[in-house]
């Protein structure tokens, strides 16, 4: 990618990159993100929360990144809830189906993330959470994938073959190598 | 105890709630002494597929008057073939005098549930082989226990109710040994926190005891250390336990669940807006997700609905 083809949105997605380095350097599912406010009023952008997978340390499969910035920002009492209608995420992986629905209720204005959620993903690749029309309660966000892709997918990879070498031999799964070619 | 007495119903997964669904197959009427050479036409020319494993090949019609049947023999699909094309393929065979195919439409997907077999079968036989796992019986002990239960969630839904918050009730039980191990309510309201719903709320308490901030209960168990045969994931809080709540989880919720691994979650009232247990979504049997559970609704809904209306 030259200089050029980078966007503010690259910039941002630069930030929840280094958030899930830091999860995967704490032996966490590398995943990161964060909120950027961005005001109509001002033309500043603003990151207002970030968070990043702490599923292991805090024994808490809920506990992924999205979950975490977003308790960050109730913590620091700064913001009510209706600062979320004039917020965008940038998360490195596609939001599960839980946190997919936790956004929406916050009535998050858009989404932008880097890989797909092949597993768990909520905006796509499981269900379409963010645009389903049976959910009438809280309105619908768009949903953006795609920046530093590559880059979140070969984390993800990376970390996957640690925690198999970690693993006793007998769970195994042999020859898990570190793939870097990517469709 | 019987499944018709139970004070809650299980949430059916989408192919064991589904109504027929029809596909078109060639069948024929047989003389009894010429089907073993008919079946071998069938086996050796006509296109088969996988996709019919769960229908019969042979249908006996007694006739109304008692006396005497008619057998009838499925060919194949209509798609694989023309019926044109069958008929070449009778005539060479020298078949045409005992096989005259016509259209006739049989059950597209296997029978999961009896009521699904026993109305079914009506259009063409089906196999049926019932999974004892799928309907697992319940003593009269054990419904009392599930109900002391569900009425601490209610409890728990009345504590919310008089503390100004939304009235609903969770507790997380080992499955086992029947202890209560969290419990919370909904705190949407004093938080001002969007998203702290009773089953996130404690789910997260069993993860972190010391936030608990609500009046613990005498008998209140922390799981802290886990025995080492659980321990392939410590991240799977609630492997092993049951989840009792006033109201059927929010999407949130349920995959909160499924990543928590969650053994069985009992419920009262449906949540027809954002329900992710049957409602909206059927998040605890969908195929793509790795893990599965068993979920009861309506359980004990009566109570509910009277501490929703005087709210
Ligand atoms: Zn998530
Ligand atoms: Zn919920």
């Amino acid at each position: 990618m030259t200089e050029k083809e980078k966007t503010i949105h690259h910039n941002f997605m630069q930030k929840a990159l280094t958030l899930a380095q830091e999860a995967y350097d704490n032996h966490e599912v590398p995943v990161g993100c964060i909120f950027v406010l961005d005001d109509d009023d001002d033309n500043e952008r603003k990151i207002i929360g970030s968070g990043r997978n702490r599923t292991n340390e805090t024994k808490n499969g809920i506990r992924h990144a999205e979950l975490e910035a977003v308790d960050e920002i109730f913590t620091s009492q700064k913001y009510t809830s209706d600062v979320f209608q004039k917020c965008s995420l940038y998360v490195t992986v596609e939001p599960c189906v839980m946190c997919a629905y936790a956004l929406r209720q916050l009535r998050i204005k858009k989404v932008y993330y880097g890989c797909a959620n092949e597993r768990f993903g909520g905006t796509g690749s499981v269900f379409q959470i963010n645009q389903d029309p049976k959910l009438i309660l809280h309105p619908p966000y768009s949903c953006e994938g795609g920046y530093y892709r590559e880059e979140a997918i070969i984390l993800l990879r990376k970390f996957y073959v640690r925690e198999n070498e970690k693993a006793p031999q007998p769970k195994r799964k042999h020859q898990r190598v570190l793939k870097t070619e990517i469709k | 105890m019987d499944i018709a007495t139970l004070p809650f119903q299980k949430v059916l997964s989408e192919e064991e709630s589904r109504s027929l669904e029809t596909v078109d197959v060639y069948i024929s009427d047989v003389e009894p002494k010429e089907t073993s050479q008919v079946l071998k036409f069938i086996q050796e020319n006509c296109p088969q597929s996988k996709t019919l494993c769960h229908v019969k090949r042979i249908k006996k019609t007694i006739h109304s008057d008692g006396k005497g049947f008619t057998l009838s023999v499925l060919i194949c699909l209509t798609f694989s073939i023309s019926i044109n094309e069958l008929k070449l393929l009778i005539q060479k065979q020298n078949l045409d005098s005992i096989l005259n195919p016509r259209v006739h439409q049989i059950s597209k997907y296997p029978a999961i549930t009896r009521t699904q077999f026993e109305e079914w079968k009506k259009l063409w036989p089906i196999n049926f082989h019932e999974d004892p796992r799928r309907e697992p019986n319940f003593t009269s002990e054990e419904i009392e226990t599930l109900k002391s239960h569900m009425i601490r969630a209610i409890n728990l839904a009345e504590m919310a109710k008089s503390c100004g918050e939304i009235a609903v009730g969770c507790i997380i039980v080992d499955s086992k040994s029947g202890k209560v191990l969290s419990e919370s309510y909904d705190k949407r309201t004093s938080s001002k926190h969007p998203l702290r719903h009773a089953t996130l709320n404690c789910i997260d308490e069993l993860s972190m005891p010391e936030r608990t901030s609500i009046p613990a209960a005498s008998d209140f168990i922390i799981p802290n250390k886990r025995k080492a045969e659980d321990d392939d994931d410590q991240t799977y809080l609630c492997k092993g336990y049951d989840i009792f709540v006033t109201h059927e989880p929010c999407i949130m919720c349920s995959m909160a669940l499924v990543h928590s691994r969650v053994n069985r979650v009992f419920y009262g009232r449906s949540n027809n807006l954002s329900g992710g247990l049957g409602s909206c979504y059927k998040i605890h049997t969908h195929e793509a997700l790795n893990h599965h559970f068993k979920t009861y609704k309506g359980f004990l809904e009566d109570q509910i609905e009277m501490l929703e209306i005087d709210c």
